[in-house]
């Protein structure tokens, strides 16, 4: 891991235009990533991981509207034009889909649909090469994410494949070409444990050995503590803490990040705590302040319902968006 | 010990798949259910746990082996079975979403169950829909709402209330939380133990999660393609746990502390997958993925043993 800065969000929003109004989703959310850093984006459901991803890649829907600049080696993603923007996504980077079984095509093979992203990704960098070594390309990919028997993996269609070996294809296609940035959405949450154990395994043996850089969305606090470097922590579209993992799970200092981590459960047996009252904030009319005020039992009527905190730096790159933690 | 609530005794259940072809969803289980205990049922999705649960509840008949309820026989499906004792076992479903009449109101949902089974209610259990929902903790004036209206937390309360309804010994929690978040998890989580300790329920409760089950099982039992692999009092299970299966289970969890990262078994690394059940291989089911397996594996299949008192394990191991 060098220091060269890969990725910069700087305040982005996203807004979803429905039939009641808007939907504010992403609030001002910043956030760098340097090359071969693997970084996490956890929250739950709805805190809008998914979204940062598709605003990333600009592939939102068509009611959404996004506002923010987001920088990739110092080009602003959201102002190029639409073949850079293709080219960028064939060879810069890729995404693993939250759901393999509707990211797949289920009328072509796994062959057919691994070469069709190899062949597209080899045209942008302007490569000629023959089938013959496209299906070696394909086949090497298959084999590199731990798939037994390549050459039926191939010819199958994706109904013949099950859960965790549908996941695996999804990663040989996004990592079959080199690439510098890898957005998993999710990776292993529809797997059982032991798979997921094996699909993490593999993404960390990829960031070793290609060094490129990953962003793992994820709801698992224990997925983010053992496969991330750095971690962001959502709530309501906003980033409440942001700092190197092991700091966080040994200091966590938003509210929402320790109500979360209390609420999981310990292998220790330890019990664990009452959950967190309240439920998720509504985006059309997300309160104003810190939208984890209504929820927190720390907050206070004057300043935190009122102003939205600031990231403020509490030590070496741990970062905290609260007003009742203090800096020392 | 008292008699259990639930007896399975060399339980089968085979689906017909192609001529003369069966999946083995569960192929010769025993386990008991003892008054008042949480029975943590775990294992890899297609190992067969919640066909396990669908034969006690009676949405299938066992095509073998026994199940009885306090000593009366009941393997067969609920059509056949006394009324009253269709309120004695219940279940609560992984998805609320389907499991609710999205067209019915919560006071229709939960009034069918009551008018169903009124002459078991004792007394001292709620009889009214908004008493029920008391009782699972939501207020009491959301009777009039539909079930979209209610958060994904909410609604799995508003099933197990409709579980409870009957006032039920027995209550078959098939992954009731796995849908949820893990602060929602968590609430749903304490308000089932609380029902428990105040109506002394007894609770099957399916998942795959394993550091669920350590802070709310009594007992906890490993399912592999439709076998049992381990069965053992939960803090025994962790300490010590004994078949190659479950330690590959338990190194794989992701954990928060690195007091749990101690807790792990070191020795082992998962690999492989869980074969289809339709051909289950010869031998222990297990041989494939294990790294101790031995030649015997691959032609015998292990007995249950006990190892310790009340720690079950089936491995040529021990």
């Amino acid at each position: 891991m060098n220091d060269t800065v890969l990725l910069e969000v700087k305040d982005l929003n996203v807004h979803y235009r429905v039939y009641e109004g808007l939907l504010h989703v992403l609030n001002d959310i910043s956030f760098s990533l340097v090359e071969g850093e693997r970084l996490g984006l956890v929250g739950e459901t709805g805190c809008g991981k998914t979204t940062t991803f598709r605003a990333l890649l600009r592939v939102l829907d068509s009611n959404a509207t996004s506002r923010g600049t987001i920088l990739y080696k110092g080009k602003d993603l959201s102002r190029i034009s639409h073949p850079e923007l293709l080219n960028m996504r064939r060879t810069e980077m890729s995404m693993i889909f939250q759901d393999p079984t509707s990211s797949l095509n289920p009328v072509f093979t796994v062959g057919e649909q691994i070469t069709s992203v190899i062949k597209a990704s080899l045209q942008a960098r302007n490569v000629n090469l023959n089938k013959n070594d496209v299906k070696n390309m394909a086949l090497k990919a298959l084999s590199d994410v731990l798939l037994p028997d390549p050459e039926r993996i191939f010819e199958s269609y994706p109904f013949q494949l099950s859960g965790g070996m549908r996941q695996r294809v999804c990663i040989a296609m996004s990592v079959a070409t080199e690439r510098k940035l890898l957005l998993a959405d999710e990776p292993g949450t529809s797997l059982d444990v032991t798979i997921q154990d094996q699909i993490l395994r593999l993404l960390n043996n990829l960031v070793k050995t290609t060094g490129m850089s990953v962003i793992l969305a994820t709801h698992s606090l224990g997925v983010v503590r053992e496969a991330t470097d750095r971690v962001c922590v959502m709530y309501g579209g906003e980033i409440v803490e942001i700092g190197p993992t092991r700091l966080i799970f040994a200091n966590p200092l938003h509210p929402y990040t320790k109500a979360l981590l209390a609420c999981v459960p310990k292998l220790t047996g330890e019990g664990f705590a009452e959950g967190i009252p309240g439920e998720m904030i509504g985006y059309l009319n997300p309160p104003p302040g810190c939208r984890f005020q209504p929820r927190c039992i720390f907050a206070d009527k004057g300043e935190c319902s009122q102003r939205k905190p600031e990231l403020k730096i509490y030590e070496k790159d741990h970062f905290v968006a609260c007003h009742v933690i203090n800096p020392n | 010990m008292n008699v259990p609530v639930l007896r399975l005794s060399m339980l089968k259940k085979y689906f017909p798949y192609k001529k003369g072809l069966f999946v083995k969803a569960v192929d010769g289980i025993n386990l008991e259910i003892f008054p008042g205990e949480t029975l943590g049922l775990v294992g890899e999705s297609g190992s067969g746990k919640s066909t396990v649960a669908y034969t006690v509840v009676g949405m299938y008949a066992p095509t073998e082996g026994k199940i009885t309820y306090k000593g009366q026989d009941i393997s067969f499906p609920s059509k056949f079975r006394p009324h009253e004792m269709k309120g004695r076992i219940r279940i609560v479903f992984q998805d609320p979403n389907s499991s609710l009449n999205p067209r019915r109101t919560i006071r229709q949902i939960l009034s069918i169950p009551l008018k169903l089974h009124k002459n078991n209610s004792n007394g001292e259990f709620p009889s009214s829909p908004e008493a029920l929902l008391e009782e699972v903790g939501i207020s009491p004036t959301y009777v009039h709402r539909f079930s979209r209206s209610l958060s994904g937390g909410e609604r799995q309360l508003v099933a197990i209330a409709h579980a409870l309804a009957t006032d039920p010994d027995l209550v078959l929690l098939d992954e009731p939380t796995s849908a949820l978040d893990v602060s929602i998890q968590a609430k749903v989580i304490n308000r089932l133990v609380d029902l428990q300790e105040r109506h002394r329920l007894s609770y099957l409760f399916i998942t795959h999660d394993l550091s669920l089950m350590r802070n709310v099982a009594h007992r906890v039992a490993i399912m592999y393609l439709g076998k049992m692999c381990e069965i053992a009092k939960t803090r025994e299970f962790f300490e010590n746990p004994l078949h190659p299966y479950t330690q590959m289970l338990l190194s794989s969890i992701p954990v928060v502390t690195g007091e749990e990262e101690q807790l792990k078994p070191k020795k082992i690394t998962s690999r492989g997958e869980i074969p289809s059940p339709v051909n289950i291989p010869p031998g222990c089911s297990f041989n494939l993925r294990c790294p101790f397996a031995m030649d015997k594996c691959k032609e015998v299949d292990p007995e249950m043993k006990e190892f310790e008192a009340e720690h079950h394990v089936r491995c040529h191991l021990y």
